[in-house]
């Protein structure tokens, strides 16, 4: 992959163009995904405080008693939105469905081991742990290009 | 919703391909040993017919389990069983309905269903190797993923 980038004071805001066949390569669909976790924007509350998280930040997202949390490194926050709304404003980013309650970003995971059950155990970059539903393993796995 | 059919679809294709595989090296072995005899291609093709109705159950009825490993075990179990007596034994009359005979498939399918989901758990265990190994490399390259 080739990379330019053109400085000049006369650009109001930064452009980024990419050029590439009609069907993308796994490194150009990951730098798309990458782009638009940058520019995907979810807005969250914590204590009565209004936050705009980037989906970089999210690590995961979970709906428990109809309520949607998002967690980022250290912290938890609420979202309004349901999960499959959220699901539906994350799309083409690195986020992915892993059991009915769980939206994971898989930019942050730090590995991943099998389980008996045919399900994959997921060991977060903050030292969290999730399991991935055996109904959502494939898709999980498709993800990597595996 | 198309993705997650497509998936599925994938799921079933690989089962029924390694269960029709393993099923068909257990009756071959059983053949050179002459426990089963006149096997040709109308049995390899009722063979293939029965996995194909076992995969297509075992895929629809894991849509509905709850996530135990022996709920899942079991339920293919007894899903393989009620297709071999039910079909093998019954429609296509592949043995007589004599104790040790049902006793002889019965243990056939038992052993090819371990084989059959033992290599469903090695396949599980090389994408997730291969996962770490992505999740490695791109650790190395400097990016947190």
């Amino acid at each position: 992959m080739k990379v330019t980038i053109r400085r000049n004071e006369a650009y109001i805001e930064t452009l980024v163009e990419i050029c590439c066949t009609e069907d993308p390569d796994t490194e150009t669909k990951a730098l798309l995904n990458k782009i638009q976790s940058i520019e995907a924007r979810l807005t969250v509350t914590k204590e009565g405080h209004l936050y705009k998280l980037t989906a970089d930040d999210i690590f995961y997202i979970e709906c428990v008693d109809d309520r949607t949390f998002v967690y980022t490194a250290d912290d938890t926050y609420k979202s309004a939105l349901k999960l499959y709304q959220v699901e539906e404003q994350l799309q083409n980013t690195d986020f992915i469905r892993i059991s009915k309650s769980v939206l994971l970003n898989v930019t942050k995971l730090d590995s991943v081991r099998s389980l008996l059950n045919a399900k994959i155990e997921v060991h977060m970059l903050n030292g969290e742990r999730l399991l991935v539903n055996r109904h959502y393993v494939t898709a999980f796995k498709k993800k990597f290009g595996v | 919703m198309k993705r997650k059919i497509y998936y599925k679809i994938i799921d079933f294709c690989i089962l029924n391909c390694l269960s029709y595989t393993v099923a068909s090296l257990m009756l071959s072995i059983l053949s050179s040993f002459g426990v089963v005899q006149n096997m040709d291609y109308r049995i390899l093709l009722q063979l293939f017919f029965c996995m194909t109705v076992f995969s297509l159950l075992a895929t629809f009825i894991n849509g509905f389990l709850v996530e135990s490993r022996w709920t899942r075990f079991l339920t293919g179990l007894v899903n393989g069983t009620v297709i071999v007596l039910a079909i093998g034994g019954g429609v296509f009359h592949w043995f007589p309905w004599k104790t040790h005979y049902v006793v002889l498939v019965l243990l056939t399918f038992l052993l090819s269903y371990v084989i059959v989901y033992g290599f469903q758990l090695l396949e599980n265990k090389k994408a997730v190797d291969q996962i770490n190994q992505i999740l490695m490399e791109r650790k190395n390259n400097g990016r947190s993923c």
